[in-house]
């Protein structure tokens, strides 16, 4: 956890017959990160070729992904199988894989077209509701139908029993089909009598072959349309609505069906997925393979601490037959290759090491700076935002965030900070005794809102210098730990010149540590004495003199190795250089230290932005207990200020870390470490 | 240019951010190589294009999603009107006229394919839209008119109606709209530069090319209907034209009609006129024979419109020319997309598509 994790680098050499076993072994193991034989220094890589694809690769990419869409195409997606290679017996039939997959493709699309026929009939209808509605009733549409309009609207005769075999008969055909109850009066055969009923019938013209013979078929005698047609028309439109609510009921239903089907499909495309991705990452794996004619070669990074497990796992699926050699990083043939970089921190500073890695990869061997990162962050926060409310607010966000992306399966690293904000912003907040800008118990350290306030307070901090002397005394601690976490990366890597002699080395530990000094000297001189002069010359001057010698010795050791000839002119670039550094140093460590007063500055808003709405809400209700709308001025400026501050807050914090802490040691120049694994590459 | 940061400021910003969510190339490429159109359509969950994806799985109709889409292009677009004030204001209504005369055009086609032409148009008007883009358009009322003077009334109220009463008489009599549709987009383009004359130098600047280079590009598309398929004299044809195109001046195309005359086929004449006055073009034109260089017509036209909008991209952000330029992107990525899914459904080649694309 103080460093990244060391590495081994694996080098083996096992039967050719035995490659697939040795591959889903390493990445059931998930400890390997490959590394090309051929990137290994000597002439003999020449002579190896590459291990033969035993599948169509691309074919298996190609296929996983349409199984994927298919599993994303339920509602919910069907969950993909946890994969730990006990799927991978047989290889898979690609083409049998493919003919399935086109089977459920066509059972899908066959279930499209009807959700497609379906919505032909709801628009058609839709347009026969908007015919009707711009006729106003039925008989100016029977008029109009009878010119231009693409629809017929009709009257006629059915025989009593047969009307509502109508109804059914024009099923899949848009239409309106209503009783009509002044049939006799229009009626054009006298002879039917009693036996015929009225029916009114509103059709698309488009429609009049398929439905002229269902009206043969039926009787149907046309007849006049009946007076009482001139208010059918709200009922015919009803009678529509009703017919596209069916049809939409019917479309509804398909998607159940579709669910359903994607039930009865879900397992075997689950176990198709798993059998496919397993096989591809062990042609993945194996294509990283080098071989002989009989043998294949493997190599690759794994952290040191898994090394005999790996082993033990490459010759159980060898069964014995293989021959295993560990490197050393920077030793020998691993002398040229990158080493992988491990940060291995308990989960709860995972979501830390996240923002670690969003600045960049520390260099392999260095401290990891993730603990740090978190008690930093954390404590930065916690006094920019110091209030137990909004801190429990902010807590409740982050659970919320975290129990969400846990349903969605969504990284949650975001939401485990914000929780851990809130929960640094309510400790802060009982220390200063603030609940959503009130006093609701007595503060612990100090009373922030007094203070700010211009209150009278007691104990050791008690006014606004004070609290910038807080934040200015935190700013040198993490400064700092910077320098300290920079002389152990510089001693493990034994770089002794620039231990010694850079800026953020000895010597600069040196003079912010004796200017520091200088500093709280003058202030507790109520700023009218310096340090003796003594002392100044010899914690101050000293180095800063020492550092006049860091040029010329830099050309000595390094500079002559690159073949740099000694010029009467390097003279003044000596000094050019010395003059900058002594003023890099001055001027960069003062505003570093300074710039933890943004830390006071966003703690003095927060209180500042809580009091003025506070003072909004004394003005709506001077007195008494809080009216309604003060009391909504109150729940607004808090809204207000947790979003605004807290935002500020987390990234002033991120800012400090990246910016301030990092610059004294962090040297993101590592490659994260990849392995190979059942879950792809991490 | 306080003035010029204030205006489009924040409209830039917010159309960028929708730029930067332009369809992935390795996206596109999937939307190709689905075997099914269910599977392509899967891939559009989650994108700007999600809304077919919604409509398809609801209805498993192509148009309903394409329709969705559209209205929720357009309310974006009207959406953008609120950000705005004169006189970038009335040159972003004028373009919006641009959509309003497609939603009229698409109306009179149903229209005068029901009542001219005899043909069944019966579901086929749910796609329309109905809402207001600039100018109310009765819809409804357009589509159950008796006659051509029945359209005009529909139109009432907008400045369509004029163009209806003057152009749609003879359009049914010659049974084609073609006429109409000519004079809908010349009155799109005059709107469109007395628009952009009103904006200020540098505005005027990217807006006039912009409109330019559209003009460009109509021009030589209507060049090639005026030769190939109403064999039109030259004058007539020219005299047709749009007179303020960018590069391509209506004396040069005279010229190349002329030269040409009887020796090759309108589409070539286009292609060189193209490659005379766009420089990168040439070299996507090439040889070939004749058909072929007329199937590259439209890819090159296309290709002139989107280097165009990468320039005004690349430029001074606080202009007109990034909402000219978002827009024409976006134009050019929903008709690749809406032409993959349809080639889906009709189940054309990898191949077939690429090539259409």
């Amino acid at each position: 956890m103080m460093f990244t994790s060391p590495m081994k680098l694996l080098a083996a050499v096992a039967l050719e017959a035995d490659s697939d076993a040795i591959a889903k072994e390493l990445l059931s193991l998930g400890a390997l990160e490959m590394v090309s034989v051929r990137e290994l220094p000597g002439d003999w890589a020449s002579k190896l070729g590459k291990a033969e694809p035993k599948v169509n690769l691309a074919r298996l990419v190609e296929l996983r992904k349409r199984v994927e869409g298919f599993m994303g195409m339920a509602s919910p997606p069907i969950a993909r199988p946890a994969l730990d290679g006990s799927v991978a017996g047989e290889p898979v039939d690609l083409e049998v894989a493919n003919k399935r997959l086109d089977a459920i493709a066509a059972d899908i699309n066959g279930l499209r077209e009807r959700q497609k026929d379906l919505q032909d009939q709801i628009l058609k209808l839709g347009e026969i509701r908007r015919q009707l509605e711009a006729f106003g009733d039925l008989r100016t549409g029977a008029a109009a139908s009878s010119s231009y309009s693409f629809l017929s609207i009709r009257a006629g005769l059915l025989p009593a029993g047969v009307a509502d075999g109508l109804r059914e008969a024009l099923d899949g055909i848009p239409s309106v089909v209503l009783p009509s109850s002044g049939q006799e009066a229009g009626s054009a055969s006298p002879a039917r009598g009693q036996d015929a009923v009225g029916v009114m019938l509103v059709t698309l013209k488009r429609d009049a072959a398929r439905v002229e013979p269902i009206l043969e078929r039926l009787g149907w005698e046309d007849a006049r349309l009946p007076e009482s047609a001139g208010q059918g028309n709200a009922e015919a439109l009803r009678t529509v609505d009703d017919k596209i609510d069916g049809l939409r009921a019917r479309q509804s239903a398909c998607g159940d069906e579709l669910s359903a089907y994607f039930g009865s499909i879900g397992a075997g495309l689950g176990s198709m997925w798993a059998a496919l991705r397993t096989e591809e990452l062990i042609a993945t794996v194996r294509s990283g393979f080098a071989r002989t004619d009989r043998t294949v070669l493997f190599s690759g990074w794994i952290p040191a601490e898994r090394a005999a497990a790996v082993e033990a796992g490459v010759r159980r699926a060898a069964s014995g037959a293989c021959s295993v050699e560990w490197l050393e990083p920077g030793k020998g043939e691993a002398a040229r290759l990158e080493v992988p970089v491990e940060m291995r921190n308990p989960k709860p500073l995972k979501p830390f090491e996240g923002l670690v890695k969003n600045y960049a990869v520390p260099e392999y061997g260095s401290v990891d700076p993730t603990p740090f990162v978190a008690v930093a962050y954390l404590c930065m926060f916690g006094l920019m935002f110091g209030d137990a409310g909004h801190g429990l607010v902010v807590l409740l966000v982050g659970l919320l965030g975290l129990s969400s992306a846990r349903r969605s399966g969504k990284p949650d690293n975001l939401y485990r900070v914000i929780a851990y904000c809130g929960g640094a912003a309510i400790v802060a907040g009982v220390l200063f005794g603030s609940y959503f800008g009130m006093k609701w118990l007595p503060p612990l350290w100090f009373d922030y809102h007094g203070i700010v306030n211009g209150h009278e307070a007691t104990g050791s901090v008690r006014t606004l210098y004070d609290i910038l002397g807080i934040t200015i005394r935190f700013g040198m601690v993490v400064l700092g730990l910077g320098f300290a976490i920079n002389w152990v990366n510089l001693f493990r890597k034994r770089d002794w010149f620039t231990l010694l002699l850079d800026k953020a080395g000895v010597i600069g530990g040196w003079i912010y540590g004796a200017g520091a000094w200088a500093a709280f000297y003058y202030v507790a001189h109520d700023y009218r004495e310096l340090p003796p002069l003594g002392s100044l010359a010899l914690l101050l001057g000293l180095p800063t003199m020492i550092l006049a010698f860091k040029a010329p010795l830099e050309f000595i050791i390094h500079g002559r190795a690159s073949g740099k000839r000694f010029k009467p002119g390097l003279i003044v670039d000596f000094i050019m250089e010395w003059i900058v550094e002594v003023l890099e140093i001055y001027s960069g460590y003062l505003a570093n230290t300074l710039s933890f007063m943004r830390v006071a500055g966003l703690g003095i808003a927060h209180v500042s932005l809580m009091t003025a709405f506070f003072q909004i809400a004394r003005m709506i209700t001077p007195e008494g207990p809080f009216s309604i709308p003060a009391v909504l001025v109150l729940v607004l400026g808090n809204a207000l200020v947790i979003a605004l501050e807290g935002l500020s807050a987390g990234i002033q914090s991120l800012r400090l870390n990246y910016y301030e802490f990092f610059s004294k040691y962090f040297n993101g120049t590592g490659k994260a470490y990849r392995p190979i694994s059942f879950k792809g590459v991490q | 240019m306080p003035d010029a940061l204030k205006t489009y400021g924040f409209l830039s910003a917010k159309l960028k951010a929708r730029i930067s969510k332009t369809m992935p190339p390795e996206t596109m490429d999937r939307l190709i190589k689905a075997r099914s159109l269910p599977e392509a359509v899967q891939f559009l969950r989650g994108t700007a294009y999600a809304a077919i994806e919604e409509a398809y799985s609801s209805t498993g109709d192509l148009r309903a999603g394409e329709a969705l889409l559209y209205e929720r292009e357009l309310r974006l677009y009207t959406d953008l009107l609120r950000y705005l004030e004169e006189p970038a204001l009335s040159f972003v209504k004028a373009l919006a006229i641009r959509y309003e005369i497609e939603q009229v055009k698409d109306a009179v086609r149903l229209w005068f394919d029901a009542r001219v032409r005899g043909r069944d148009s019966a579901g086929r008007t749910g796609y329309l839209y109905r809402g207001t883009i600039v100018h109310r358009v009765d819809v409804d009322g357009l589509l159950g008119a008796a006659d051509a003077d029945g359209v005009a009334d529909a139109l009432s109220g907008t400045p369509y109606a004029a163009i209806a009463r003057a152009e749609l008489p003879a359009a049914v009599s010659s049974r084609s709209v073609f006429s109409f549709e000519l004079a809908l987009d010349r009155y799109y383009y005059d709107e469109a530069f007395e628009a952009a004359a009103g904006l200020g130098g540098r505005d005027r600047e990217a807006a006039e090319r912009a409109i330019g280079v559209d003009v460009d590009l109509q021009n030589v598309s209507w060049l090639i209907r005026f030769k190939d398929f109403y064999g039109m004299g030259a004058e007539e044809a020219i005299g047709r034209l749009i007179p303020r195109g960018r590069a391509i001046k209506p004396a040069a195309m005279a010229a190349a009609w002329e030269d040409e005359r009887g020796s090759r086929g309108a589409g070539a004449i286009g292609l060189d006129l193209l490659g005379r006055s766009y420089r990168g073009i040439g070299a996507l034109i090439g040889g070939g024979d004749s058909a072929a260089r007329l199937a590259v017509l439209e890819a090159a036209i296309r290709r002139v419109a989107d280097d165009e909008a990468r320039k005004s991209l690349c430029g001074y952000p606080f202009s007109i020319g990034v909402v000219l330029a978002y827009f024409t992107k976006k134009r050019a990525e929903m008709r690749a997309v809406l032409t993959i899914l349809n080639a889906k459904y009709y189940g054309l080649s990898d191949e077939r598509i690429r090539s259409a694309l």
